[in-house]
């Protein structure tokens, strides 16, 4: 299988971010209430992934090893404060919902750590599939547990009703502590489902 | 030497480089950015006060006010942009208030109250305690208006801020709006 293709599909599943490498949980659980915002919070950090990947990965000849982290930061914090703006210019909606999260992407350990791990050491096509790949993976497990969030404890999906008046919506999962337990029941099955994928 | 000169140099060079794109950037979004904001201030004059017809602008001890008339001339009102410091940061938003000195509504404009709690003032159930309340009335937090508890802050900031306002939108420029003293 083509190199690039491994890359891809090793953000999605087998090293996914969040049930497998439990990284970037501040927004997962901060912005997870509604399955809009899950979504608009896992494009928004896959822009700046992918973009700060290939910036730094075209980079990597010329950033000094001693300097590197700073420059990662600055790299990925210009893309975090351009993705901010044009939110607000374009999506101001989005850009409310989302609030202090779009800033807290330039602290997402997730970013820096696979401009470390990986776009510094990789060549630029590589480095953009995997920042595609995690970014997909990472907007993947947002999704769903926004969706798991949003049914349970609000009663509809991408804002539309789709419990009926019967349902009472259950209001601990539309706060952090419910996006805990939804997280860690979340973790319990994806466990389970990659032991029957044989990806442990 | 030589080697922190070229650290200095490469970290420099990244910083700059960032900072120029990030200028233009924002030079092509902040036009929107207004436009965006000029145009929810459109839309809450036209909520709060559907028989208008004219405003007039005007700024009275610092704050800004949009005097509303209907089209007979009649005054309906005025909008004033309000700011307070919030449990967060400023909070700005939009206080409508008829000739009467009666709230007629408010809308949050901008805000920076910890998401899922404090931005509970943006909410009807937290702003219909203050809607219909007029400058004559006693604005006390919990004792007239409640606050919202796990909010106490921020909702206790805006009973407060709210009541100023009517003090001070009562005193002289009602008064400004009837006569049409620009």
């Amino acid at each position: 299988m083509s190199a690039w293709l491994v890359d891809l599909n090793r953000g999605i599943l087998k090293e996914n971010p969040v049930f497998k490498l439990l990284l970037g949980m501040c927004p997962v659980l901060g912005v997870t209430a509604f399955a809009e915002n899950g979504l608009g919070m896992g494009i928004a950090a896959t822009l700046v992934l992918i973009c700060s990947n290939v910036v730094i990965s075209s980079l990597r000849a010329y950033i000094p090893a001693r300097v590197r982290i700073p420059c990662f930061i600055v790299v990925i914090a210009t893309f975090v404060t351009l993705v901010d703006m044009l939110l607000e210019a374009f999506f101001p909606p989005l850009h409310d919902q989302l609030g202090i999260f779009v800033p807290l992407i330039v602290v997402n350990c997730m970013i820096l750590g696979r401009a470390e791990a990986f776009a510094s050491k990789r060549p630029v096509l590589r480095s953009f599939f995997d920042g595609l790949g995690v970014g997909i993976g990472f907007t993947f497990a947002l999704v769903l547990l926004s969706i798991v969030r949003e049914v349970l404890g609000q009663g509809t999906l991408f804002g539309v009703d789709v419990t009926g008046a019967a349902f009472e919506p259950m209001l601990v999962m539309a706060l952090p502590p419910g996006a805990f337990i939804a997280l860690g029941v979340l973790l319990v099955f994806m466990n389970l489902a990659f032991k029957k994928l044989g990806m442990e | 030497m030589d080697n922190m000169g070229k650290l200095v140099l490469t970290l420099a060079l990244v910083a700059i480089a960032s900072a120029l794109l990030l200028t233009g950037v924002s030079l092509w979004t902040e036009p929107i950015v207004e436009e965006n904001i000029a145009r929810m201030h459109q839309e809450v004059l036209e909520d709060f006060f559907p028989e208008m017809d004219s405003y007039h602008q005007k700024t009275v001890d610092e704050v800004d006010y949009d005097f509303v008339y209907d089209s007979e001339e009649e005054f309906l009102g005025v909008l004033a942009l309000a700011r307070v410091s919030g449990y967060a940061g400023e909070i700005v938003y939009y206080l409508a208030v008829c000739e009467q000195g009666t709230v007629e509504g408010i809308s949050i404009r901008d805000h920076e109250e910890t998401p899922g709690i404090g931005d509970i003032i943006e909410e009807p159930e937290f702003q219909d305690r203050l809607i219909g309340k007029n400058y004559q009335d006693s604005l006390e937090p919990d004792e007239d208006v409640d606050t919202v508890s796990g909010a106490t802050v921020s909702t206790e900031v805006m009973i407060e801020s709210v009541g100023e306002y009517l003090e001070l939108v009562s005193d002289e420029v009602l008064d400004m709006g009837r006569e049409k003293n620009f």
